[in-house]
């Protein structure tokens, strides 16, 4: 009896301090995410612009205007094709140089800081630089490609190739992060596993297939998830290297919306934010479908 | 040692977190810029709320001069707060044009807006539809002032529907420079700019060498003024009715002129392909082209370069010659209650003769005042004695003040233009489809 009294008075100040503790955290979510999420609902509902005056309820009507704006629609699929090219590329490039450096020799773990510089570098300045590289009168990469026979190259300029060096620079800025997220992965395989597989004879090759792979599923997952959320909000890069030329190619949803509310008359907000909802729904909808099929097996145990 | 690599480790953490909190997607970084100069313009209005007429009087001016005319701004304010009598000190806050765009209606809307802003002639409709200017009917009879003395249509540009609500700080046209050196080396008279369309045409043909990466004339498909207008008005072409919101894109004329600049990019290929204006810049003053039009601003960096160029008016076509006309003008924002009258001092300082005779010959933009144009200094002066007599040329490219203009200029003319010069698609085509563009602006707006 005396026991379960003590044991309920230890339970219960616990409970308050954990509050407090979580307050800041719950308070920069609600300030940051929160709040702005239903106001952009609020918003998208609305007449506004962004003078914020004469501000009426326009209903439904920003979001039939959205979903008729084919402008809409090929953002929407130039969303697509970037995240379709750049997630696989820039995990299986992870992928590999990860499985390559991953011991802890001093050499790898240099060559670990290397790759993960481009992370910490600001998008908005490797756009830049990455833009005046990528000149096609003026821009190094372009002699190097006159050099070696490729002679018109238009690389951000064509509307066919930019948005494949949008994506190429993407993943050069990004791959450093889960690269080293999938380290972490590999650093929790036990080295005996590989021993025993050595043993059993089996492949480089077989023993990444079968002890690697399966062991990594989680850490694969969690990229595989935020790789995909974070390419279908893309944006930084496509505003500073083509401003979603030419010819709307790069022009992908955000870049859109960011177009529709703050660059161009009459900076209506409202029709912004419900492109913004439905960019939303979409990847919420992606996330959960995702969540779903990744996460149903168990993680493999050996 | 421990401590050594402790000391470190904590350095470079530190640092690691610094350089995060910087690349969160640049929305922090943002937040935090805005929410301290929301917080020093809001401090400078707090200042000039307490303060009695005759005591020191603090006011905000915002501008997008983020170039070298900037600097020559500054100091002329900088003089202007030491030498008045009046006690008031301004400060310039500097930022792009597209940020000042976005940041000025909800500054005004959230009540944190400065004192005086100076914005394009172009963008000022939309501000004055949301009622968030205020009328500046006043200042002529308040500044004393001879408003005879200053070219009426510059002045016009800042009156919309009969009422004052910009005063102009500076006016442009836009000019064609010429590489003299690389016109001698073409075997062109180096003196003597192409007059009409076909000379232009003719002449960036001969400019034109690729082996040496040389263009003759840079035709930008965004970033740039709009250099086409002359060349659709001037053929005979019309491109939109504001007034009675129509199109009138879809033309013979238009088609024709469409062609002949797709012609001049694709087959003869004198521009580089998918140019912006500040690549075509770059390249003139490198002394890589052969011609470009383009505003004053280019001056300074041809000096800088050392280009020998001449300047004058775009070519005539066969139906005329007009230039798109620009101009930047002082407004206030309705927030602006207090200060009224010390920011019309600053004004009155910046349209005397000696102010607007230094602006022009530091930065080559034309003077406005026919004091300033009767000045022997002016008239010596090289680049004012050319561009001067051009201003007659100068026609508005949104005469009416539509608000929406942003769109018919970003989603139906450009995207024309840019196609026309990067592909090969058919001209009727394009116009067809940007005539349709723009009706459909008309109808949403």
């Amino acid at each position: 009896m005396d026991n379960n009294l003590t044991k309920k008075k230890k339970l219960k100040s616990p409970n308050r301090v954990v509050w407090l503790f979580l307050a800041p955290s719950f308070l920069f979510i609600i300030v940051f995410n929160f709040i702005p999420l239903i106001s952009a609902m609020t918003i998208s509902t609305l007449d506004l612009t962004i003078f914020m005056k004469n501000v009426s309820f326009a209903g439904a009507g920003n979001y039939i205007k959205v979903l008729s704006d084919l402008r809409f629609w090929n953002s929407l699929k130039n969303t697509m094709v970037f995240t379709l090219m750049e997630a696989p590329m820039q995990i299986g490039l992870a992928l590999i140089v990860a499985s390559a450096i991953h011991q802890n020799t001093r050499f790898r773990r240099l060559m670990r800081s290397f790759y993960y510089i481009p992370v910490v570098c600001s998008m908005t300045a490797m756009g830049i630089l990455w833009s005046i590289l990528l000149d096609p009168t003026l821009g190094y990469y372009s002699f190097i490609f006159k050099i070696i026979g490729i002679d018109n190259a238009l690389f951000l300029k064509s509307p066919s190739t930019a948005i494949l060096w949008v994506v190429l620079i993407t993943v050069w800025k990004n791959f450093g992060l889960t690269m080293m997220i999938l380290i972490a992965g590999f650093q929790d395989i036990p080295y005996s596993y590989y021993e025993a597989a050595q043993i059993d004879g089996a492949s480089a090759g077989q023993s990444f297939r079968y002890i690697s792979l399966p062991l990594l599923k989680p850490s694969l997952a969690f990229c595989i998830i935020t790789v995909i959320i974070d390419c279908l909000k893309v944006f930084d890069q496509v505003y500073v290297m083509t401003q979603g030329g030419p010819l709307h190619s790069t022009e992908t949803a955000v870049q859109y919306i960011y177009q529709k509310g703050f660059s161009i008359a009459p900076f209506n907000l409202g029709y912004a934010s419900a492109a913004a909802e439905i960019l939303f729904l979409i990847i919420a909808f992606v996330t959960y479908f995702l969540f779903r099929s990744l996460n149903r097996k168990e993680a493999v145990e050996y | 040692m421990k401590k050594v690599k402790m000391l470190i480790a904590s350095l470079l953490v530190g640092a690691l977190v610094l350089s995060a909190c910087g690349t969160s997607g640049g929305a922090a970084t943002d937040t935090t810029k805005s929410a301290t100069e929301t917080k020093s313009a809001t401090e400078t209005k707090s200042a000039t709320e307490t303060s009695t007429p005759g005591s020191p009087v603090k006011l905000s001016l915002w501008c997008g001069f983020t170039g070298p005319d900037g600097e020559i701004l500054k100091e002329i304010v900088n003089r202007f707060n030491s030498s008045n009598d009046k006690g008031i000190t301004i400060t310039v806050d500097v930022m792009g044009w597209d940020v000042l765009a976005q940041k000025l209606p909800t500054a005004i809307a959230t009540n944190t807006a400065p004192d005086m802003a100076l914005l394009i002639g172009d963008t000022i409709p939309q501000y004055i539809n949301s009622g968030a200017l205020q009328s500046m009917d006043d200042y002529w009879t308040s500044s004393g002032l001879d408003k005879s003395n200053y070219v009426q249509n510059v002045l016009d540009a800042g009156v919309f529907s009969g009422t004052t609500y910009a005063l102009p700080m500076q006016f442009n046209l836009i000019y064609l420079y010429w590489n003299k050196a690389l016109f001698t080396a073409a075997g062109l008279d180096p003196e003597v700019p192409p007059a009409t369309m076909d000379q232009l045409a003719e002449y960036a043909v001969k400019l034109t060498d690729s082996s040496k990466n040389q263009y003759g004339f840079a035709m930008p498909v965004k970033g740039s003024p709009e250099y086409w207008t002359s060349f659709f008005w001037n053929n005979g072409g019309e491109l939109f009715d504001t007034s009675s919101k129509k199109s009138q894109l879809n033309s013979a004329e238009n088609i024709a002129t469409l062609a002949w600049m797709q012609d001049l990019a694709l087959n003869k290929k004198v521009s580089p392909v998918g140019a912006t204006g500040a690549d075509a810049e770059a390249l003139m003053t490198a002394g890589q082209l052969g011609m470009y039009i383009d505003g004053p601003w280019l001056i300074g960096g041809l000096k800088a370069g050392n280009v020998d160029f001449g300047i004058t008016a775009p070519p005539a076509g066969s139906k005329g010659q007009s230039v798109i006309s620009g101009e930047i003008g002082f407004v206030l924002p309705v927030t602006n209650t207090k200060n009224k009258d010390a920011c019309y001092e600053f004004i009155k300082y910046w349209m005397s003769d000696a102010i607007m005779k230094e602006w022009s010959l530091k930065n080559g933009f034309p003077a406005w005042s026919k004091s300033v144009l009767a000045d022997p200094e002016i008239m010596k002066d090289p680049i004012q004695s050319a561009i001067s007599p051009l201003n007659i040329l100068g026609r508005a490219y949104n005469p009416n003040a539509y608000a929406a203009m942003s769109a018919l200029n970003n989603d139906a003319m450009w995207p024309m233009i840019e196609a026309a010069l990067t592909t090969n698609g058919s001209p009727k085509a394009l116009v067809e489809d940007a005539s349709k563009k723009i009706e459909d602006v008309f109808a949403n707006n």
